[in-house]
């Protein structure tokens, strides 16, 4: 088959079936994510059937292209800066979403010219392979922390932020049962071992009525026509709005970067997939603001295909093509617990924090910087605060160690946008 | 000198001065219990001043006996978290009186004893694997950090994420953040007393640039302990229903101790893998300062994580631990001089000291899966449970689940399988 022959499976090592496997595991990862999307950026006073709509359209989208573009595993959808544009944007700047979105325009218009010329380039390829593998374990680190959190075994406190759950709420025990059935297969290499865990889980909860099964299943989906090309680019061009404009800009990136360094150490990425990878992310959120969406960034679920044995394009076309389904299922979607699904993000959160053991420690710079990156994803609950604080530690100890060709690499660019981006803006 | 003797510090490989800055600044990054302490027992309606004297008191002697009768460099007073345990869980939620809480404290501490001059805690140190323990001292190193990131509101709460970045540009943060890269350099270019300087660096410029006062007032006079010394209420804590509350308390204390004599050991090598009375001797101390402790009115004694502050200075021996208790007299006196020293100035070293322990991950073997997964939930559970002993635990679990799997049944016949009961008794029945 013709179109096969594109995705050069025999090359990557994989097959259809393995690949169908990773698109579905990627895809019953990220299903939550549109409604977590809806709910989020409802409260910015936009229509909730729109939303759902054009959060699927998106997502299929941009996860579509990056498979037939750039031929890599990973999927795309609306990543978590829709808090920031929500919360901070919308309701705390009391800034119209039609706005908003022209921000999110601008700053993707720029990351697009950044992913067509060699800036890019450098970036990925001057950043040492010490601080890729640090930035896969802590976000590692950090999934790990949001599965934990939406399964309830981690919850907030008023004294110390964060403290142990109530382990025998019905709710978590299910969980910790899904992530011990997650595991165990795991160890014993059985395929499909997390789409198994997920579907063990959610039959068992069922039978034992802690959730319901769906009554309904199909819904048809509402129009985009609310939030569509209503876009507002006028209002947003003042030079009051560049901080905000760059405050995306640098979360986009920097989170995708995070992830292609974390996927490029479990799978081959050559630079020309990189590349593509970048400017279908950029590209994607160009569209996203026109059709009334955040931004779309690469979301760390692909781990789980990947893990799963997801090499190319291919698996992330099959995700893609399961996000038809929510376009009119979204009932049978909905009814799949959370507790059953969150467990996955544990695993391959330890499947990535194993990066770890590569790390040579006996560099000081690299040593402090792999603590802050490990430490502050998971604890600022972001990965570009993390690679950002940790890449200005880095820069600051190779200098006193009078290594000044870090200030010929991408970590001394990083190292300045955080000195920016926490003390100036 | 005949008292130096005892100390062994040749056979250490360490000296007077070496001890001395250790002591000192395990002293500098412990000194918050003092009022932290009192603040949190005070909400449990005991009154706040004598609560800082026997807090204080409680240090002194629990840290001195540590340091002369078990010849460790391991400082110990009231624990946080089992002090919320004991004012938030027990007086307030559970509406126990006060009394009643340090009886709890005093039956706990029997057992501990009980425990603790048997051979049980020499098994249970020994067979627990080494990557166990390298994994327990990552983990309290990620703790640890995170406790100090969060004193110097580096990490804040959030409403929608737990936690989020703080808000690095308010002159208190941006001073912490000096005090840690001062650290930082400093440790890295092998100066000694590092931490100590960065405390005083911070601190002084923290004075000139006004952020924070010089105090004015240095002396003050310690109150009396008698509202809540020889207050505690043993009858009514001798009952069925408290067995639950009693066990918490024991495990806890046992579990923290044992965790932080894992992590702070493993880095000096402070306990011979053959030789376990040193071991022993700081079990026992724990144990007989958790039942005093009832006896004075505070919540249960436990080896302080913030001795690898001092470990990390040079600190081997139990002389660093009488440092320590010494300096801890300064505070009964000079209360208002310690509190004007700032947080921010403080807390950069558990940062620094955090960093240092969670490198012990390289020696990490991850081929192992039983291994892999359990020291991921160990570093990860410790700081986000916000306990060693849940990271212990909940690490064991996994590790035992996977070893069974794996029909290597030897795993039963190790403290890991005891872990693992007890982490299924603590989570899922209590």
């Amino acid at each position: 088959m013709k179109i096969l022959d594109y995705f050069e499976l025999e090359k990557n090592n994989t097959t259809v079936s393995k690949e169908l496997l990773a698109g579905l595991t990627i895809f019953i990862a990220m299903i939550d994510n549109i409604a977590i999307n809806a709910t989020i950026m409802h409260d910015a006073g936009m229509p909730m059937g729109a939303l759902i709509t054009a959060t699927i359209f998106i997502t299929i989208f941009a996860t579509l292209l990056t498979g037939l573009w750039a031929n890599t595993p990973i999927a795309m959808s609306v990543g978590t800066l829709n808090v920031y544009f929500t919360y901070s944007l919308v309701l705390g700047m009391k800034m119209s979403w039609q706005s908003a979105l022209g921000i999110v325009f601008v700053s993707s218009v720029l990351y697009f010219l950044i992913a067509i010329t060699p800036i890019r380039k450098w970036i990925i390829e001057t950043i040492p392979m010490d601080i890729k593998r640090a930035t896969a374990a802590g976000i590692g680190a950090f999934i790990a922390f949001i599965g934990l959190e939406e399964i309830g075994v981690i919850t907030a406190s008023h004294e110390t932020f964060v403290k142990l759950g109530d382990l025998s709420n019905t709710y978590t025990l299910l969980g910790i049962f899904g992530l011990l059935v997650a595991i165990i297969l795991s160890i014993l290499k059985v395929r499909g071992a997390l789409i198994l865990a997920i579907i063990i889980t959610t039959i068992l909860s069922w039978v034992l009525g802690v959730t319901n099964m769906p009554a309904e299943f199909i819904s048809m989906p509402a129009s985009m026509a609310p939030i569509s090309f209503q876009i507002d680019i006028k209002s947003i061009l003042e030079l009051s709005m560049l901080p905000l404009i760059i405050t995306f800009l640098v979360t986009d990136i920097f989170s995708t970067i995070g992830n292609l360094a974390g996927i490029g150490l479990k799978i081959n990425l050559s630079n020309k997939k990189l590349d593509r990878t970048l400017q279908t992310d950029a590209f994607s959120t160009i569209v996203s603001a026109i059709v009334g969406m955040a931004s779309i960034t690469t979301f760390i679920e692909s781990m789980a295909g990947i893990k799963e044995g997801g090499r190319t394009g291919l698996t992330a076309v099959f995700t893609a093509m399961f996000f038809i389904l929510p376009l009119f299922f979204l009932p049978f979607f909905e009814s799949i617990p959370g507790f059953a699904v969150y467990p996955i993000l544990v695993i391959v959160g330890s499947f990535m924090f194993n990066e770890l053991k590569n790390v040579n420690y006996d560099d000081y710079a690299t040593k402090y910087a792999t603590f802050f990156i490990v430490l502050l994803m998971p604890l600022t609950y972001s990965i570009t605060n993390g690679l950002m604080i940790g890449s200005f530690i880095y820069v600051l100890i190779k200098l006193f160690q009078r290594d000044f060709s870090v200030l010929k690499s991408a970590m001394s660019l990083m190292a300045l946008v955080a000195i920016v981006l926490f003390f100036v803006l | 000198m005949n008292f130096l003797k005892r100390f062994e510090l040749e056979k250490h490989n360490t000296t007077v001065s070496k001890e001395f800055i250790a002591g000192m600044t395990t002293f500098f990054a412990m000194l918050y219990i003092i009022p932290v302490n009192a603040t949190i027992m005070h909400d449990a309606g005991m009154p706040f001043g004598a609560l800082v004297t026997a807090t204080a008191v409680m240090t002194i002697f629990a840290t001195l006996i540590t340091g002369l009768w078990a010849n460790t460099p391991i400082a110990m007073s009231v624990g946080m978290g089992i002090n919320a345990y004991f004012t938030y869980g027990l007086v307030l939620g559970m509406k126990i009186p006060w009394q009643t809480a340090l009886g709890i404290i005093f039956l706990s501490g029997i057992l501990y004893v009980l425990i603790a001059i048997t051979p049980i805690r020499k098994w249970i140190i020994e067979t627990i694997p080494m990557d166990i323990k390298r994994a327990t001292s990552a983990g309290i190193g990620a703790f640890i950090a995170f406790i100090g990131l969060e004193e110097m509101h580096i990490i804040v709460a959030s409403h929608d994420t737990l936690v989020e970045l703080g808000n690095l540009s308010s002159p208190q943060v941006l001073l912490g953040i000096f005090g840690l890269f001062v650290a930082l350099i400093l440790s890295m270019l092998k100066i000694r007393a590092a931490l100590m300087l960065s405390i005083v660096a911070t601190t002084l410029l923290a004075w000139i640039t006004g952020v924070s006062k010089i105090s004015t007032e240095f002396i003050s006079m310690p109150a009396s302990m008698a509202p809540i010394a020889f207050k505690m209420d043993v009858k009514s804590a001798l009952e069925f229903s408290m067995i639950p509350l009693i066990v918490t308390f024991l495990i806890t204390d046992i579990f923290d101790t044992i965790g932080t004599l894992i992590g702070v050991g493993l880095r000096a090598k402070l306990f011979d893998e053959k030789d376990s009375k040193k071991l022993q001797k700081t079990l026992e101390t724990d144990a007989v300062s958790t039942l005093v402790s009832g006896v004075a009115g505070v919540s249960s004694t436990t080896a302080f994580i913030e001795s690898a502050t001092g470990v990390e200075e040079g600190g081997r021996t139990g002389l660093t631990a009488v440092f320590t208790a010494l300096l801890f007299i300064l505070p009964l006196f000079f209360l208002p001089f310690f509190e004007a020293i700032p947080g921010f100035a403080i807390y950069p070293i558990l940062v620094v000291v955090g960093s240092y322990m969670f490198s012990e991950l390289k020696y990490i073997s991850y081929e192992d899966e039983a291994t892999k997964y359990a020291t991921f939930f160990i570093v990860l559970m410790m700081p986000l449970t916000y306990s060693i002993t849940n990271g212990l635990m909940i690490g064991s679990f996994v590790y035992v689940l996977i070893k069974l799997f794996q029909k290597d049944w030897s795993v039963l016949k190790s403290a890991m399988g005891l872990m693992a009961l007890i982490s299924i008794i603590l989570f899922f029945v209590l």
